[in-house]
């Protein structure tokens, strides 16, 4: 059996907290920022996350488990090398080619995050900029109405 | 009539800590009917800025700051950050000094490596030019979370 919850001192140094880890992960020994901590109290809390993770443009509906409401989800997208480009409006440079770029949204359901280019249908769709193929970072927070 | 909200120990095959929300039986919880499943991620901040970047902008430029981040964090790569640009129009001669939207050609991008976050502000090229009388400002978010 390993320790998997603390309220009290965490090290016998005096540092005073509610600590919890997930299944198979001691609580007294995983680093401070750890993913196997499941709650901190030293740390701002901000939600539970549902599911995460990377999902490239075009390959279909994320499925997540069935929620009782549309939850709330965040996107950023993420390139080649790791960086996260927050707002998905791409660089000036690219508008060199492209005259404009139509909005990317989520579509959230009770089970499916979709996300996709917002379509302008009167609009000469060569000439918008197209988000095939890219990364995108995707979380879903166990927090909705 | 009062409701299980609590359960420390077994809840089917798995075992945890689970805290439902008001007025939801935990024995019988959903998936985001939770204010604690301690074998889900929950979001904690790590550490959050507000940065300044440059002011002006010149045609094509990349401008970047590196902040390292608490040293218990120097092994981590690619935490979760949420990052925001904003303008301070800083010329009073326009009457106007406060903070601008995100209404420029510019653009960013945040990464964290080995505990090291950078951010980097893309400047418009030749076609948009310069930006001028702005100061550049990016707010940060750090995230337990990775990806």
């Amino acid at each position: 059996m390993i320790d998997r919850a603390v309220l009290g001192d965490l090290d016998g140094t005096g540092t005073y907290v509610l600590r919890v880890s997930k299944e198979g992960f001691n609580v007294r020994t995983e680093p401070l920022g750890s993913r196997n901590i499941s709650f901190d109290s030293r740390l701002l809390e901000m939600g539970t996350v549902i599911q995460s993770g990377l999902w490239v443009f075009g390959s279909g509906l994320i499925t997540f488990p069935t929620m009782a409401y549309a939850p709330i989800v965040s996107i950023q997208q993420c390139d080649g090398a790791g960086q996260l480009l927050p707002l998905p409006r791409g660089r000036f440079d690219q508008i060199n080619a492209h005259h404009t770029f139509s909005p990317i949204v989520g579509i959230v359901t009770l089970n499916t995050l979709e996300i996709r280019q917002y379509a302008i249908p009167w609009y000469d769709t060569g000439s918008v900029f197209g988000y095939g193929g890219t990364i995108w970072q995707y979380t879903i927070y166990g927090m909705g109405t | 009539m009062p409701i299980d909200r609590v359960i420390l120990g077994k809840r089917g095959s798995a075992y945890a800590l689970w805290v439902s929300k008001q007025n939801i039986n935990v024995n019988t919880a959903l998936p985001g009917h939770f204010l604690l499943d301690t074998n889900s991620t929950i979001h904690q901040v790590l550490a959050s800025g507000d940065t300044f970047m440059t002011r002006n902008t010149g045609a094509g430029a990349t401008y970047t700051q590196n902040i390292p981040l608490q040293a218990e964090l120097a092994s981590y790569s690619r935490l979760l950050v949420w990052a925001n640009r904003y303008l301070i129009r800083y010329d009073s001669g326009f009457g106007y000094a406060g903070e601008w939207g995100d209404t420029d050609t510019s653009s960013h991008g945040v990464l964290i490596t080995n505990g090291v976050l950078t951010l980097k502000l893309y400047a418009p090229d030749a076609l948009g030019g310069p930006a001028t009388w702005l100061d550049f400002w990016i707010r940060w978010v750090v995230f337990r979370e990775r990806y």
